[in-house]
């Protein structure tokens, strides 16, 4: 599918330069190449995963793209990023501070949650578990 | 609240430590090598003289896809893995024939071309990870004692212990669903039931993260049954967790109606959820176990962690 897509728009260029159709050079290449990667890939997961989790999987792609964008549109961030370029590395250093971070995570907060809370609860309560301590 | 939070700092295991503290620690690679493998596994075990499920028949390349068939014409119940599936994914379980045909667990009948088909799927590697290519076994169907098998929903119920350095620190019953289709995994929609290590009776159940006190489909209740063999499923686990040389993994033991307790795989990234069921963390057992000699006798290692879950029993 991408092989086909970057063949079309490869083809497009070339008709439009021997041609000299302007407006066929001005298609660009790349947001054509990402949005079938995007369509593979959903055709891809709806096969094995079901439409339903392939929209979800979208939908949050969706989501991170626009979170991405509206960050890296910040006039001051592209303006320091291009400054100093050599601040692309700290997010290597981040990644690796990340990497040996061994705390619990935010979503293992919420799934333990329920079992600590209801451990607690049933203090008081006879559990099997207790009868042969005593 | 707070006190909630930071409960679960202190004494769950999540997904980072459990990588870094654990199994990067503990588990050697060529220990992965064997368990990922499950015909390895099962050459670990025997040579370890751990009881499993035995292996009829395995094929490892197409052209014996066709000799595959006909010798299983002569068998009435079987089960299809691939070796490297995870998850579940893959198996095809025959519980009886219908003239020609295989009469799956679920009641569906398949024809002798589609086990080739699927023989040859897994050949191709459709279930292992990254599509490589893999083998096929045959083993011998395991048929569950009636106490957990009244508590599963067409399927084999499993127990997992959690052995860290040779010792069971936790330990539940897995019991498939309706949802779960017939396996067990909790992530497929299982029900987890943690078991207390001292008595073998059952305390907690979860299923999906909810506690619940019922089994989903059969309404029957899951609290205080007691685990058959429980003694010999904890002394089984630390024997095949000594046969594969791993320091942190999870032995799945079934227990069969007519063989007793049998190692059915083992899981050297085990999954979390064991503590859900259990309503306690893990890392009070795990950090007690990490320092100082522990006794080389399997049996004196399976009565330290049956002692241990009192010792730190301050979590209920």
């Amino acid at each position: 599918m991408i092989a086909l897509v970057s063949a079309v728009m490869g083809g497009l260029t070339l008709l439009g330069a021997v041609l000299g159709i302007g407006p066929l050079l001005n298609i660009s290449i790349f947001p054509m190449v990402i949005m079938s990667n995007v369509i593979e890939n959903f055709a891809a997961s709806q096969v094995e995963l079901g439409t339903a989790e392939a929209l979800r999987m979208t939908l949050a792609t969706l989501f991170l793209s626009v979170a991405c964008y509206l960050v890296v549109d910040q006039a001051g961030l592209q303006s320091l990023v291009l400054a100093f370029p050599e601040i692309l590395l700290v997010t290597v250093a981040f990644d690796a501070v990340l990497g040996k971070w061994r705390g619990v995570r935010l979503l293992e907060y919420v799934r333990f949650f329920r079992a600590v809370r209801h451990g607690r609860a049933e203090t008081g309560a006879v559990s099997p578990a207790e009868a042969p301590r005593s | 609240m707070i006190a909630a939070l930071r409960r679960i700092r202190r004494e769950m295991l999540g997904l980072n430590r459990r990588n870094h503290g654990y199994l990067f620690a503990y588990n050697p690679r060529t220990g992965y090598r064997v368990v990922d493998d499950k015909r390895a596994t099962k050459a670990a075990l025997a040579a370890g003289g751990v009881a499993a499920p035995a292996l009829r028949h395995v094929c490892n390349a197409q052209w014996h896809v066709r000799g595959l068939a006909t010798r299983l014409a002569a068998e009435r119940e079987f089960v299809l893995k691939p070796a490297r599936g995870a998850g579940g994914a893959g198996i095809v379980v025959i519980v009886d024939r219908s003239g020609e045909r295989f009469v799956k667990a679920s009641g569906a009948t398949v024809g002798a071309r589609d086990l080739e088909a699927h023989a040859c799927d897994v050949l191709a590697g459709a279930y292992s990870p990254g599509g490589r290519s893999d083998q096929l076994l045959v083993e011998e169907l395991v048929v569950p004692e009636p106490v957990l098998g009244a508590l599963s929903y067409r399927g084999v119920p499993d127990v997992r212990v959690l052995v860290f350095r040779g010792v069971p620190v936790l330990a539940m019953v897995r019991l498939p669903t309706r949802r779960s289709d017939g396996r067990a995994n909790l992530h497929l929609g299982g029900v987890g039931v943690g078991v207390d290590l001292g008595s073998g009776r059952t305390t907690f159940a979860v299923s999906a993260g909810r506690p619940l006190s019922m089994h989903p489909d059969l309404r029957r209740p899951l609290a205080d049954v007691a685990v058959p063999a429980w003694p010999d499923v904890l002394a089984l686990a630390v024997r095949a967790a000594d046969a594969v040389g791993l320091g942190f993994l999870g032995v799945d033991v079934v227990l069969d109606r007519r063989h007793g307790p049998l190692v059915l795989e083992l899981n050297a990234r085990p999954g979390l959820g064991i503590q859900l069921a259990n309503r306690r963390g893990l890392r009070p057992l795990l950090e007690r176990l990490a320092a100082g000699p522990l006794p080389a006798g399997a049996s004196e290692r399976v009565a330290l962690g049956q002692g241990l879950a009192y010792d730190c029993g301050s979590s209920r």
